[in-house]
C-alpha cells in the first residue's frame, strides 16, 4: 500500500502534466507548408479558427515565419501567434520545390519527432512555393489543408496514391525501396485557382530524383500492389474504343537474377463504341488479350521511366529481392543503385473478363 | 441472575419495580371464584403488544372459573398444564427474562406459592402486511416482501424451503434493544467457513441498539471502510431463498424488512430478481447492459476529461472542432465544469428520490431542461459536457446497489485523469482492480466467479444460462456445488 501511495505521488512528476491544455485554448494547425529560401527556411502554418456555436463553425488563417532552420522558423511562428502550436490534427504537409530537391528528410524527421504529430498526416510536394498552395482559397472545404488531404482519400481514383508520414518513414528505412510523395499544383480554372494532383515525386535517398507524370501513377500503384480500382482504355482495330474497369487486381513479384512481375486482373466492361456481345467466350478472350497487351506495355513504360529516366527504385524491386532471396540481396545491396537501371524486369499479365452479363447496349 | 423468591407479594413488588419505567405495562391480580385465597395470580402484560382478547378469553377466564383441587400442589404447574388455553407457554424464574417477555408482547402469570412464573405467548402487536418491495419490483415474479416482524419473515422462508435441511439459529443482539436475529442456511449447501466467521463476528457485536439489519451489517462486514458492499441485502423472500440454495447465509433482524445475505460477491451486484423470472436471453442481455452501464458510468467522464485536455489527437478531427467550438466562452476549466455538473446531477437525483413521485418527475424535468439548457445557453457549461455527465449519471442509476462505489470511483478516476491524463486513468483502473482482487467477503474472494472457472460459476455471472444447464447449487462458493 505504501508503494502504491508512493507511486501515486511521483506519477504526476513522471508523466506529462505539461501536456495539459484546455481544448479551446489549443492552436490547431491543420496544414504546414515548408519552403527553402536563400536565407534559410520559411514555414507557413494554416491555423484553424473555431467560432462559438453549437456545431463545428470553423475557418482558417495562415501564419508565416522564416528562420535559419526549420525549428527556428517554427519557433518564430510561436512568437507571432502567441500560442503553442498543436499538430495533433495536422492534415497535410507540403514541401516546396527547393525542399524536395535537397532537404526533405530534415523536415520529415523533425515533424515525426513531435509527440502530437500523427503518423497519418499526408505529405505532398509542390512545383510552386508550398505557401502558395496553402494560401489558396479552398473550393469545397472550409479549410484548404482538409481539401488537399481529401484529394488523396478518393478511394476509387487510381491517381490518388497517398503518402503518409508513416509510409514515408517505412519506405525510407526499408532497404531496396525509395520513397515517393504525391505532387500537388495549382491550375487556373474558371476564374479561380484550384489545387490538383499532378503526379508523384520520386526520391533517391532524401533528395528528389525525378517526377512521374499522373498517367503513370495507376501503373505505379499496380506495381506496388496498392491499386484498388482503375480503368483500361483499349483501342480495338475493329470494334473501336473499349473501356474496361479493373474490378480486382493483385500483383506479385518473383525476384531472382531477373525479376518477374505477375499481375492478375479481373475486368468488367464499362463502355464500348460497338454493340459487341460480351457473353461470347471469344470476345471475352479477345478483350482479355488486348488488356494484357495494354497492361504489359504500360508497365514497361513505367519501368523504363523509373530505371532509365529517374533511376530510382520507388516500386521496391530491391525489397522484393531481399524478402525472397536474402543471399542474392546481400550481393546486390551495396551496388543496387547502379544495378537497378539495368536490372531485367519481366511482366506477366493474366487478365479475365468477369460480370459479362453487364453490357452497354441502349435501353 | 435475579430469580423469583416464591414469596408472592415480594415477587409482585419486584416485577412492578422492574417494569415501572413502562407505563403501558398492565398488572392484574385475580383468583379463582372457588376456594378463594388458596390460589392467587397476578398477570403482567404490555398494553398494545399483547392480544388482550386472547388474555381475557384463554387465560383469565379459565383461571377464574377453575376449581383448584384439594391438597398440596404447585399452582403454576397446574395452571400451565390444565387451565389456560394457549399454544405457547413455559415456566421461567429469571425476572429479567420475564420482564423481557412482557415487553415483547407475552404475558407473565405469577402464582402464589410458586417460585416460577408462567410465560404465555400472547404477542399481538400491530405490524405492516407483506408488500412488494419498492426497490426490488418485478413484473412476473412474486409480489411478496419481508416485513418488520421476524417470525413472519421466517415463515416466508420456511414456506419456500420446506425441508429439514433448512437450519434457523436464533440469537439476540444489542445490549439495550435485545433484538432477536435469525441465521438461516441450508445445512447441505452452506459455506462452512463463512458460517464460522459469521458466528464469531456476531459474538463480537457490541452495540446497544440494533434497530435495523444495517446496524449489524456494518459491524460484521469485511473491509468496513470500502465503498463496495461485502454484505448483500434483499427485501424479497424468494431472493433470500435463492441465495441460500447457492450456499449463502441469510441473516434476519427483528424490526427490519431487509435480510442480509452473505458472502456477497461482486458478481451479485449485477443480478436482480427480475432476471430469474424472464427468458434467459433477455436476462443475459439485461445483465450485460448493467455491466456496461457501470463501466461507462465510471469511465466516461474521466476519459472525456483526459482526452480533451491531454490527448485530443485521439478524437476524430470533426469531433475535436465540435467540442472545441462548444467550449469557446465557457469560463470554467473542463474538470471543474465536470465536477459542478456531477454534483448538480447527484443533488437532483437525491432530491428526486426523497420527494413524492409526482414532484420527483417534475423536479427531473426542471433539472434536466431548465438547468441544463439554461446553463448551456448562458455558457456556464458546454453542451458535450452535459451530454457526457447525463450519460454517466443515467448509466450509474442502472445498478442501484453500486451507486456509492460508482460516485467515489468516478471522482477518484476524474482526479487522476485531470492531473495525468490517460496514464492516470489507467493507473486508477489497475489500482481499483487490484483492490477488488484483494477484497474478501466472509472468507470468499470478492471477485470470485468472474472468470470462467471449472466450478461453472460463470453460468450465472455475466450471463444467465437456462435453468436446464444449471444442475448444481452452491456454485460460486463451495467449489463444485452439490
Amino acid at each position: 500500500m505504501k508503494r502504491l501511495a508512493a507511486l501515486f505521488l511521483i506519477f504526476p512528476l513522471l508523466c506529462g502534466c505539461s501536456d495539459y491544455a484546455e481544448i479551446d485554448s489549443r492552436t490547431i494547425v491543420s496544414g504546414i507548408a515548408v519552403d527553402k529560401t536563400p536565407s534559410g527556411y520559411s514555414i507557413c502554418c494554416e491555423i484553424t479558427k473555431i467560432h462559438i456555436g453549437s456545431g463545428a463553425n470553423i475557418s482558417a488563417d495562415t501564419v508565416s515565419a522564416s528562420g535559419d532552420s526549420i525549428m527556428n522558423a517554427l519557433r518564430n511562428i510561436l512568437i507571432i501567434s502567441g500560442e503553442k502550436l498543436y499538430f495533433g490534427h495536422t492534415q497535410s504537409v507540403i514541401f516546396g520545390p527547393e525542399m524536395e530537391a535537397s532537404d526533405i528528410m530534415r523536415a520529415v524527421t523533425l515533424f515525426s519527432r513531435q509527440n502530437t504529430f500523427q503518423l497519418s498526416t499526408k505529405l505532398f510536394t509542390s512545383p510552386i512555393p508550398a505557401a502558395d498552395i496553402l494560401n489558396a482559397e479552398p473550393t469545397t472545404e472550409m479549410i484548404n489543408s482538409f481539401e488537399i488531404a481529401k484529394l488523396m482519400s478518393i478511394y476509387s481514383l487510381p491517381e490518388a496514391l497517398e503518402c503518409t508520414l508513416d509510409t514515408f518513414i517505412e519506405d525510407y528505412l526499408t532497404p531496396g525501396t525509395e520513397v515517393f510523395i504525391p505532387r500537388v499544383t495549382q491550375i487556373w480554372q474558371e476564374k479561380e485557382h484550384t489545387t490538383e494532383v499532378s503526379g508523384i515525386s520520386i526520391f533517391k535517398g532524401s533528395a528528389r530524383a525525378g517526377f512521374l507524370d499522373i498517367k503513370y501513377v495507376p501503373w505505379f500503384s499496380l506495381a506496388r500492389n496498392e491499386l484498388k480500382s482503375g480503368l483500361i482504355n483499349l483501342d480495338h482495330p475493329e470494334r473501336g474504343s473499349i473501356v474496361l474497369e479493373i474490378e480486382e487486381c493483385s500483383a506479385s513479384w518473383r525476384a531472382s537474377e531477373e525479376a518477374l512481375l505477375t499481375v492478375d486482373l479481373d475486368l468488367k466492361l464499362v463502355e464500348s463504341d460497338s454493340d459487341m456481345d460480351i457473353l461470347e467466350k471469344d470476345v471475352q478472350s479477345e478483350l482479355a488479350d488486348l488488356a494484357e497487351q495494354e497492361c504489359t506495355a504500360r508497365l514497361g513504360d513505367l519501368f523504363s521511366q523509373l530505371q532509365h529516366t529517374i533511376g530510382s527504385d520507388a516500386v521496391g524491386v530491391g525489397a522484393k529481392i531481399a524478402a525472397q532471396d536474402p543471399l542474392l540481396w546481400a550481393d546486390l545491396e551495396s551496388s543496387w543503385a547502379e544495378i537497378f537501371p539495368d536490372y531485367v524486369i519481366n511482366t506477366c499479365v493474366n487478365a479475365r473478363v468477369i460480370s459479362s452479363g453487364r453490357t452497354t447496349g441502349d435501353f | 441472575m435475579n430469580c423469583l423468591t416464591g414469596d408472592f407479594e415480594k415477587d409482585i413488588s419486584a416485577m412492578e419495580a422492574l417494569l415501572s419505567s413502562d407505563c403501558t405495562v398492565v398488572m392484574h391480580r385475580f383468583e379463582p371464584k372457588n376456594r378463594t385465597g388458596r390460589v392467587a395470580c397476578c398477570l403482567f402484560y404490555c398494553d398494545g403488544m399483547a392480544l388482550s382478547v386472547n388474555i381475557n378469553e384463554n387465560i383469565v377466564r379459565p383461571i377464574v372459573s377453575w376449581q383448584p383441587p384439594e391438597g398440596a400442589f404447585d399452582a403454576a404447574v397446574m395452571i400451565e398444564r390444565r387451565v389456560i388455553n394457549v399454544a405457547e407457554s413455559r415456566r421461567c424464574s429469571d425476572m429479567t427474562e420475564l420482564a423481557d417477555a412482557v415487553l415483547y408482547g407475552d404475558c407473565v402469570i405469577l402464582c402464589r406459592g410458586s417460585s416460577a412464573a408462567i410465560v404465555c405467548g400472547t404477542k399481538g402487536f400491530m405490524s405492516r402486511g407483506p408488500e412488494e418491495p419498492e426497490g426490488e419490483k418485478v413484473i412476473r415474479g412474486p409480489r411478496e416482501g419481508f416485513t418488520e416482524v421476524l417470525l413472519r419473515n421466517l415463515s416466508f422462508i420456511k414456506r419456500r424451503l420446506r425441508t429439514t435441511d433448512l437450519h434457523i439459529e436464533l440469537i439476540r443482539l444489542g445490549s439495550t434493544s435485545n433484538t432477536a436475529c435469525a441465521i438461516c442456511y441450508l445445512d447441505s449447501a452452506v459455506d462452512r467457513i463463512a458460517l464460522d466467521i459469521l458466528r464469531k463476528r456476531l459474538e463480537k457485536v457490541d452495540y446497544d441498539g440494533i434497530l435495523a439489519s444495517n446496524h449489524v451489517a456494518e459491524q460484521i462486514r469485511d473491509h468496513r471502510f470500502s465503498p463496495f458492499h461485502t454484505t448483500g441485502t434483499t427485501e424479497r423472500p424468494d431472493v433470500a431463498c435463492a441465495k441460500m440454495l447457492e450456499g449463502r447465509i441469510c441473516l434476519l433482524v427483528d424490526g427490519s424488512p431487509v435480510a442480509m445475505t452473505l458472502p456477497y460477491l461482486l458478481s451479485e451486484v449485477f443480478q436482480s430478481a427480475e432476471e430469474y423470472y424472464v427468458s434467459y436471453i433477455y436476462a443475459s442481455i439485461s445483465r450485460l447492459l448493467k455491466i456496461m452501464g457501470v463501466l461507462f458510468s465510471v469511465s466516461v467522464v474521466p476519459l472525456y476529461i483526459a482526452i480533451i485536455n491531454f490527448h485530443p489527437e485521439m478524437l476524430p478531427t470533426g469531433l475535436l472542432f465540435s467540442i472545441s467550438s462548444s467550449r469557446e466562452g465557457v469560463p470554467l476549466p473542463s474538470v471543474f465544469e465536470a465536477l459542478a455538473l456531477l454534483t448538480a446531477f447527484d443533488i437532483l437525483r437525491e432530491a428526486g428520490a426523497r420527494t413524492p413521485s409526482g414532484i420527483g418527475s417534475t423536479l427531473s424535468i426542471v433539472g434536466a431542461l431548465v438547468l441544463g439548457q439554461a446553463a448551456v445557453e448562458a455558457r456556464f457549461v458546454s453542451a458535450p459536457m452535459v451530454i457526457v455527465i447525463a450519460f454517466s449519471g443515467i448509466t450509474g442509476i442502472m445498478v442501484a446497489k453500486m451507486q456509492a462505489p460508482i460516485i467515489l470511483t468516478r471522482l477518484g478516476l476524474l482526479a487522476l485523469s485531470a492531473t495525468t491524463g490517460i496514464y492516470g486513468f489507467m493507473l486508477g483502473i489497475i489500482t481499483l482492480f487490484s483492490l477488488l482482487c484483494r477484497m474478501e467477503s466472509f472468507g470468499t474472494a470478492y471477485v470470485s466467479g468472474l472468470g470462467f472457472q471449472r466450478n461453472r460459476s460463470w453460468e450465472d455471472n455475466f450471463i444467465r444460462v437456462p435453468y436446464s444447464l444449471m444442475k448444481k447449487r452452491g456454485r460460486s462458493l463451495s467449489g463444485e456445488g452439490r
